[in-house]
């Protein structure tokens, strides 16, 4: 998984990248005689090797490529996301900083803890015999379209 | 290999004739013999599983595994200089980098 901005941006960079090689790969088996279907094939174990990159980054930025941005549904799923992943990321730093101070009970952990469960979380924070609060507000209510005209107009 | 605290899964390759991919021979034959008929690499057929941000094929949902048929092609995945791996090279490095030992398997004689 990708666990902080710096490979973030190598995985676009990378995801960039690999979109332009699979092109030119396609248009080499292309030229080589190949069928759409046979081409089709022999690019799908890099075609889903790439996939996973692809929404490795979506996770990261916090957006699904299965949601659409204009179905109030998705946006929010998003917003709810968002605040899962905000307080994942908080569990997570609080996990590093127990581990930082060699707390007892902890010798075992690793310094790994992107996409923490909440599970792994709960028991490392009580070794430290730390209680987590997560918040988060809704913004303020964005008035509809015919609203926004409706006050545009007057 | 990799010392990590929740092994999820297998990773892995295997070397393979590019037309024999392309012809679909190779999914068909894997296919013949599992009962699990899950062998594609058809990224269409990925499909979520609870809890993880990533789809995975129809094997990792039955094994656990992920497969991949070597063909020469490279893998996207770059070294510390930034020359981009095939799958044998790119399966033996971690992803920050450092060296990561491999199981080989090897057919035994009949």
């Amino acid at each position: 998984m990708i666990r902080n901005e710096t490979e973030y941006q190598e995985a676009v960079r990378r995801l960039a990248e690999e979109k332009e090689r699979l092109e030119a790969h396609k248009e080499r088996l292309l030229e080589a005689g190949l069928s759409s279907a046979e081409v089709k094939r022999a690019l799908d174990p890099l075609r889903s090797f790439q996939a996973q990159l692809e929404e490795e980054i979506d996770c990261y930025s916090g957006s699904s490529a299965a949601t659409s941005p204009r179905s109030s549904t998705s946006t929010a799923r998003r917003v709810v996301g968002r605040a899962a992943d905000r307080a994942r990321h908080h569990a997570a730093r609080a996990c590093r900083a127990a581990r930082c101070a060699r707390v007892p009970g902890l010798a075992d952990e690793r310094n790994d803890y992107h996409g923490i469960t909440v599970e792994r979380a709960e028991r490392v924070l009580a070794a430290l015999d730390v209680q987590m609060n997560s918040s988060f507000d809704l913004a303020a209510r964005v008035p509809s379209r015919a609203r926004r005209q409706r006050r545009a107009g007057e | 290999m990799e010392d990590k605290d929740h092994p999820n899964d297998i990773d892995g390759y295997f070397v393979c004739d590019l037309r024999r991919l392309a012809s679909g021979e190779l999914e068909r034959d894997l296919n013949l013999l599992d009962p699990k008929k899950c062998w594609t690499w058809d990224p269409a057929q990925r499909r979520p599983f609870p809890g993880d941000p990533k789809r995975q094929l129809p094997m990792w949902h039955s094994y656990h595994v992920e497969l991949y048929p070597h063909v020469g092609q490279l893998s996207g995945i770059t070294d510390k200089y930034g020359n981009e791996l095939e799958f044998p090279s790119a399966f033996r490095l971690s992803r920050n980098g450092t060296p990561r030992g491999i199981v080989q398997l090897l057919r035994g004689s009949p």
